[in-house]
């Protein structure tokens, strides 16, 4: 069921040239995190005061349970929010800062008692009530930050970057907390971060945002499976992006045809993009042949830049063994870490090799043996690749 | 980096407050007690004090010292916070707001005076327009601000210098941290009243405490403005010494620097106290320098 | 709107009486003249005192920043045991009230020949300036990293040229905010230039209230104007150097 909804909310600043948050249509269903990621500067915090009502949008509408809430003042949304410093209100003790919000709601002092008690008990703090914020440390201050957020039962609590000034142990914790508390009290939440890790690890469902847009709404995993554009891909550690051409549900480019299932029919130019783990060596008589022409030693795996059919490939392999400049492999690509992406109006050919020495050289691909001499401008005509 | 190059660091300027302020001030309870007596008939003692003390024109200076420097600085907070409050948010015009709000800090009190004295006085401009629009007939008609004994114009003069130094403190405090905290305590459920009472009040007053020591010091202590905008009774504290220091009389000399030195008593004790308090604010968390 | 009326209107009749020749009580505006400022630039004494103004309080600026830098940039730089105290120490001077030391100051001054000096008035002037400029400069130094002195030393700069080419170039700002303020505290003095200076060191301030005893506010109001204009400069400098940091004059409410 849709708890909140943003119609093309926007937000464009005073005396700013553009949009800061551009016609975000967005529904969250109830019990949920969302997690709103993006590079900084996006307009993903923009967009949560919106909610809250901290900033008035431009345009556009924020509705919770069906109806619009642009007219409530923020104090009586029932939206909490948890800000990126803890700002325990440094003139109060640690109980008197969780228990701020019902004091606000007029709620007796024994009841008021009662709950910040079991809210320290909640954030694993029981003791420390009678502490100033100052005698806490970072973890602990937002951790209060968080129960005080909490203790109100807002309908929807707001997280903006809440763990981003945490160490990454604390960070870690944190988040077991953040959905430890989604799971048992069933608040909706929405998280603000531009850690992907932190997003995968927290989210029902990502909205990614760049430039003030969002780009793909879908469950984590798809981030990794299906990007939707080239920038999503990018973010996702996507790395390679050849340019290809698809029509109909074939793509074509310099390393041949491709076809996946899920594949949208477009006919046109497209970008193929290959994470760097698609790559595994195989025997020679199958795959692509390729040239090491830099290796870089990660501990676990190494990562290689090679050249293979004109493109320039980047690509993680384990490290048994280290293969050295020049020296020749063969690889073959995992189809599920391959993807066709939009290329958002990047079109530049980074993958092509300009050679310094053209000169046609022997590949294998596909099992059949042949010479063929790549060329910059014609991406060889290849038999399809593999096609499951 | 030595605790012993930090002292090397600050001695100079030390040196120059220990040899040139304080011990002028030793000097001057010394002399108070006539212990270098010009006139050599009198003995070395506390009578300067009781002398003081037993006269009513004194204890008049006192009161009337301590209720302008009292009043101007209420007032003078008052007014910073409603202005700053006022200026929290943006609005065409508002660069310009700030640069005037600024305009007075600098401006040296005796030319505050100085205008005060020409717009306020009963011959004064305001005085003037009043009379041209037929509201009043003479300068006898308009309430006496300046040279009344109440202390009015001094009071306006102080509040005119006073609200801008209290309120710039104020307004740069809201527009940095404080406008977090209050962003804080609206979602969690407070409104604009109560976040005002419970968080920009309790967050605001070190600041304003701060600042309020030095107005009230110079307001019980200044010299020029009651000097141009008082009456002639009674007198401020500080020119009612001045006057005594001056007089033909060089006995009356020990009972010049027995008033300087209740002046310099109060405002110490003054400052003893607020540090007492800022520091009770300090243990509070309100300044987090202390984070280990 | 009270804001403006405020300030701009005590500037009003300033203005006005400074280009007055007579303005006798109901009249609403004076008798337009530029005798009062004729007399400002043409009188030998006002043109003296607005020398002797200059010469004190730029004497007074240089002798408080050449004795209170050290000290600045330990308060600014390094915790110490100590340290609040030292602080509330050096404020001392801004608190007390001029009143309360001049007296004694002048018994003090008498015994050094310094009363009725330049040197004594300058030394006088500066007790009461340092405090604007320590903590003017201190709060400089809290914004600035020792280790880029620290990178200059090890590029090879010895001590004159870090403080030239690094320190001076990096604090620039600040520093003249806090050499502006100290200036201007000491152009206000009043009292303890009448004290210590008699009349031997005539400045501003004792000429205006000279101007305001003798009654002629044409001309006390013309020396005013005259008298606020290194003001005016350092409203001007400090709002370009510090807007950067927010509120404009975040930094005069440092001192």
């Amino acid at each position: 069921m849709t708890f909140m909804e943003l119609r093309s909310l926007t937000k464009r600043y005073e005396g700013a040239k553009t949009e800061c948050v551009k016609a975000v249509d967005l529904k969250v269903d109830e019990g949920q995190i969302v997690v709103l990621l993006g590079p900084s500067g996006c307009g993903k915090t923009t967009t949560m005061k919106m909610i809250a009502g901290l900033i008035e949008p431009t345009s556009g509408d924020v509705l919770i349970e069906g109806r619009s809430v642009l007219s409530t003042p923020a104090e009586k949304r029932d939206v909490s929010m948890v800000f990126q410093k803890p700002l325990l209100f440094p003139h109060m003790t640690v109980a008197q800062n969780i228990g701020f919000g019902l004091k606000m709601r007029g709620v007796p002092k024994d009841v008021i008692e009662r709950k910040v008690k079991e809210m320290l008990e909640l954030v694993k703090l029981e003791g420390y009530g009678g502490r100033r914020a100052n005698q806490l440390s970072g973890g602990q201050e937002q951790r209060v930050s968080l129960a005080r957020a909490l203790i109100v039962e807002p309908k929807l609590l707001l997280l903006d970057e809440p763990l981003s000034a945490l160490d990454a142990e604390l960070r870690l914790e944190m988040r077991e907390l953040i959905r430890e508390i989604n799971r048992r009290y069933r608040i909706t939440m929405m998280f603000v971060t531009h850690d992907q890790q932190e997003a995968v690890m927290l989210a029902d469902r990502i909205a990614l945002m760049v430039d003030g847009e969002i780009v793909q709404y879908d469950g984590p995993s798809a981030f990794y499976t299906r990007p939707r554009t080239r920038r999503v891909a990018e973010f996702f550690g996507w790395t390679n992006f050849v340019p290809a051409i698809q029509k109909g549900r074939t793509i074509t480019c310099c390393l041949g045809e491709f076809t996946f299932p899920g594949l949208e029919e477009h006919d046109g130019p497209i970008c193929l993009t290959i994470r760097p783990e698609a790559a595994v060596l195989c025997p020679e008589d199958q795959g692509y042949r390729a040239v090491v022409r830099k290796a870089v030693y990660m501990g676990t795996r190494i990562d290689y830049e090679v050249e293979c059919l004109g493109s320039r490939l980047g690509i993680s392999l384990d490290s048994e063994r280290m293969y050295e400049k020049g020296e020749e492999i063969h690889i073959k690509l995992i189809p599920s870490k391959i993807w066709a992406v939009k290329c958002d109006g990047k079109t530049v050919c980074d993958n092509r090799v300009v050679w310094e020495n053209p000169a046609p050289f022997k590949t294998t691909s596909g099992g059949a043996g042949e010479t063929i001499a790549p060329s910059v401008l014609d991406p060889p005509k290849l038999p399809s690749e593999q096609s499951p | 980096m030595s605790d012993r190059k930090t002292w090397i660091m600050l001695m100079p300027a030390l040196l120059v407050i220990v040899a040139f302020f304080i011990a002028p001030l030793v000097y001057s309870f010394l002399l108070s007690l006539n212990f270098f007596s010009i006139t050599s008939n009198t003995t070395v003692g506390f009578q300067a004090y009781a002398s003081i003390l037993g006269s009513k024109s004194f204890i008049d200076s006192l009161a009337f010292s301590l209720t302008i420097a009292a009043v101007s600085t209420v007032v003078s907070i008052a007014v910073a916070i409603v202005v700053s409050m006022a200026l929290r948010r943006t609005f065409i015009g508002r660069k310009l707001a700030l640069f005037v709000y600024q305009f007075n800090i600098p401006v040296p009190h005796l030319v505050v005076a100085i205008s005060v004295l020409l717009l306020l006085s009963q011959t004064g401009l305001v005085s003037r327009m009043l009379f041209a629009l037929g509201i009043i007939s003479a300068p006898s008609d308009f309430p006496m601000i300046v040279f009344d004994q109440s202390g009015l114009g001094i009071i306006i003069a102080f509040v005119l210098k006073f609200f801008p130094f209290i309120g710039i403190a104020v307004l740069s405090l809201l527009l940095t941290t404080i406008d977090d905290y209050e962003m804080q305590a609206a979602t969690l459920g407070a409104g604009p009243l109560r976040r005002f009472v419970y968080v920009l009040l309790p967050m605001m007053m070190p600041s304003i405490l701060f600042s309020s020591i030095l107005v009230f010091a110079y307001a019980f202590g200044s010299y020029e403005v009651p000097f141009l905008l008082g009456s002639t009774y009674p007198k401020a504290l500080s020119i009612l010494s001045y006057q005594e220091f001056t007089d033909i009389d060089l006995n009356s000399r020990p009972q010049a620097l027995a008033i300087a030195n209740m002046i310099t008593l109060v405002v110490v004790a003054m400052v003893i106290l607020a540090y007492m308090q800022l520091n009770a604010m300090n243990r509070m968390g309100v300044r987090k320098d202390g984070e280990a | 709107m009270f804001l403006y009326a405020a300030v701009v209107l005590p500037v009003i009749p300033i203005v006005m009486w400074s280009f007055s020749f007579r303005w006798a009580y109901p009249r609403l505006v004076p008798e337009w003249s530029s005798r009062a400022w004729d007399y400002v630039f043409g009188q030998q004494n006002i043109v003296d005192a607005i020398i002797t103004s200059i010469a004190v309080s730029t004497a007074v600026t240089a002798l408080s920043l050449v004795l209170g830098y050290t000290a600045a940039k330990a308060l600014g730089t390094r915790e110490f045991k100590g340290k609040t105290a030292v602080e509330i120490f050096i404020l001392l001077p801004a608190i007390v009230p001029v009143i309360s030391a001049v007296m004694g100051m002048q018994g003090i001054f008498t015994r050094l020949y310094l009363t009725d000096t330049f040197l004594g008035v300058v030394i006088g002037h500066t007790v009461f300036t340092m405090p604007y400029m320590i903590m003017g400069l201190s709060s400089v130094f809290r914004n600035y990293n020792m280790e880029y002195e620290q990178a200059a030393r090890t590029l090879g700069a010895d001590r004159w040229s870090v403080l030239m080419e690094v320190t001076v170039p990096a604090i620039f700002p600040g520093l003249v905010v806090a050499c502006l303020f100290a200036f201007v505290v000491s152009w206000s003095q009043y009292l303890l230039t009448l004290m210590i200076g008699g009349t031997a060191v005539e400045t501003l301030p004792m000429l205006l209230f000279a101007l305001m005893g003798s009654g002629d506010y044409a001309v006390a109001s013309a020396v005013s104007i005259v008298f606020i204009l290194p003001v005016l400069i350092l409203l001007v400098l400090t709002s370009r150097f510090l807007t950067t940091n927010g509120v404009a004059s975040g930094g005069i409410n440092q001192i």
